[in-house]
């Protein structure tokens, strides 16, 4: 018994331990500096000040987490509902498949900033084609679509929508495969038009695989930095700052180390609830 | 299953039938051409003189002037250089660390096993900017700021949940009756996993090192906040061609395709197990 032990713990130590010193030790620390004052110079313990100041007298904050909770619900929406008529689309036998779905996959396996770079690009009002289209198309001048506040926000949740929309494809595509072609040619034998077979047959078979694929992009989208801080770095004014890019410039621009560690408290409190839901559900299945 | 739907759409005339296939062939290539034209545009770009790049038109005298030029400053190639060794580095140490936890997760019988496996895929959905601060301030007090001693370590310990449910995936499809087999035939559990595990995981094991390599490549917010001058890696060498005054489009653009050639090889590489990778083995294609 005491050599299995050993075993176990020469197995399951080295990744725990790392895991701990490198994941956990760092959000203690972060929970520790919310409670200071600290920048460079100054040290000292204040308290629940930091949190206080962010939630009742930070308006920036409360935009902050405006801007976040619209960025994931539209980026994820537009995701899911894009990617799963795509995936429909391309589940049938078409000449150059294999081609065409390496070519969608392009945009979420490149760098991340090199999408948002390209997208700086293609937003630019000289350079960028959308800016070209209206103009060779309806001979009108396109806006200055990241600088423009009614614009900037949708350019910017484009990008995301751009890189991930293959993801989604790609999920609902592998799902798509199981759903088997005589359970939908037997309903249309009783009757049953397009729509009905693809609220009544196909929606319910993929339910599993659209729960996950909503999940994991609503996960990874809370997460966004690149698309945003490469174009806008969350401008104009704050119009598209969310609470990572308002991280980010709390900590590394105004070196206010203390509000920036409880604004990360804050994020992980809101990921924690969010993972243990996905935890429940991932056992349930 | 093509057979049963053309008997029976039999009946459907058959110029009907061919409208609809042009209609769906149209509909493909379009979604084709969305999710495409942005990386052309940064294809085309980075081929043209510094004079055409502000011009439309399809035809123009490809140049190879910015690439060259991106090349010989002697930085890119350095933060090529460092990414390279980040990367390869970082994956090495993943998987040596990784594998022998997945292993225990996947064959041991632990009490609490699940706990642990779910505590680890937890940590992945650590936002990295909440960690970026605490990293920042430890690594300065180190002396591993802008080492690639850091970048190493914080890379490990962000993808190391990612390579354990991954590989856990992998092993869990062994039959379990071959290692058993060879403990008859009198094989050590050394034995077993050095002669026996391991080849029959190096497909998965591959794949998951792959897939590792492509994270730590793109990853831009730690090599961001972490390096400086001397460990850059190429994400910040690519954004930093965002200049104050202005953005040489040619040149960026040369270097953001530079920075995308290995992912995009690797990824078609891998682009099996991509959908699997990405939802951690929730869903397998």
């Amino acid at each position: 018994m005491r050599g299995r032990r050993k075993e176990i713990g020469l197995f399951l130590g080295p990744a725990v331990i790392y895991l701990i010193l490198f994941t956990i030790y760092p959000t203690i620390y972060t929970w520790y500096i919310s409670f200071r004052n600290y920048s460079f110079g100054e040290n000292f313990f204040v308290g629940l000040n930091n949190y206080r100041l962010l939630i009742f007298s930070d308006k920036v904050f409360l935009v902050s987490l405006y801007n976040t909770f619209f960025y994931v619900v539209l980026a994820v929406t537009v995701e899911f509902v894009l990617g799963l008529a795509i995936a429909m689309l391309f589940n049938q036998d078409l000449k150059g498949k294999n081609t065409a779905l390496i070519l969608l996959m392009l945009p979420m396996i490149i760098p991340p900033v090199v999408s948002a770079l390209t997208f700086l690009m293609m937003y630019d009002p000289t350079l960028g084609l959308p800016s070209h289209l209206l103009k060779v198309l309806f001979s009108t001048q396109g806006p200055c679509w990241l600088t423009d506040p009614r614009w900037a926000k949708l350019a910017v949740i484009s990008i995301d929508v751009w890189q991930w929309t293959p993801f989604m494809v790609l999920i609902f595509l592998a799902g798509l495969q199981y759903i088997s072609p005589t359970i939908v040619e037997a309903a249309k034998v009783d009757g049953a038009n397009t729509l009905q077979n693809f609220f009544y047959i196909t929606l319910p078979l993929l339910k599993k695989i659209i729960i996950i694929a909503i999940i994991f992009r609503t996960m990874d989208a809370f997460k966004a930095f690149e698309s945003i801080f490469v174009t806008t770095r969350g401008g104009p004014g704050y119009n598209t700052q969310t609470m990572n890019i308002y991280n980010y410039l709390i900590s590394f621009n105004y070196l206010k180390f203390g509000k920036a560690a409880a604004l990360s408290i804050i994020i992980l409190f809101m990921i924690i609830l969010f993972a243990t839901y996905l935890a429940r559900f991932l056992r349930s299945e | 299953m093509n057979k049963t739907i053309e008997y029976k759409k039999k009946g459907v005339p058959r110029t009907k039938k061919i409208l609809s296939k042009i209609a769906i062939y149209f509909l493909v290539i379009l979604v084709l051409l969305i999710f495409f034209i942005p990386i052309y545009w940064i294809l085309t770009t980075s081929l043209k003189s510094s004079a055409d790049v502000f011009q439309y038109s399809w035809f123009f005298k490809p140049t190879i002037s910015n690439y060259k030029e991106v090349l010989n400053k002697g930085n890119f190639k350095h933060c090529y250089m460092n990414s390279s060794l980040i990367a390869i580095l970082s994956t090495l140490l993943s998987i040596i660390i990784g594998f022998p936890t997945a292993y225990a997760l996947s064959r041991f019988n632990i009490k609490g096993k699940d706990n642990l496996a779910f505590w680890i895929l937890s940590l992945r959905m650590i936002p990295p900017i909440v960690v970026a601060l605490p990293f920042f301030i430890i690594y300065i007090k180190l002396g591993l700021y802008d080492s690639l001693m850091g970048m190493i370590l914080v890379y490990v310990a962000f993808n190391l949940p990612f390579v354990i449910w991954m590989l856990r995936g992998f092993i869990e499809e062994i039959p379990k009756e071959i290692e058993e087999a060879a403990l008859v035939d009198g094989c050590s559990h050394k034995d077993i996993i050095f002669r026996v595990t391991l080849p029959l995981s190096m497909t998965g094991i591959s794949a998951t090192a792959t897939l590792c390599f492509i994270f730590i490549w793109n990853e831009f917010l730690f090599a961001l906040t972490l390096t400086g001058v001397g460990r850059r890696t190429v994400t910040v060498a690519v954004y930093n061609f965002i200049g104050f005054t202005e953005i040489l489009w040619g040149q960026m653009s040369a270097a953001s395709l530079l920075v995308s050639i290995p992912i995009i090889i690797f990824g078609i590489l891998v682009r099996k197990y991509l959908v699997s990778g990405l939802t951690l083995g929730a869903i397998k294609e």
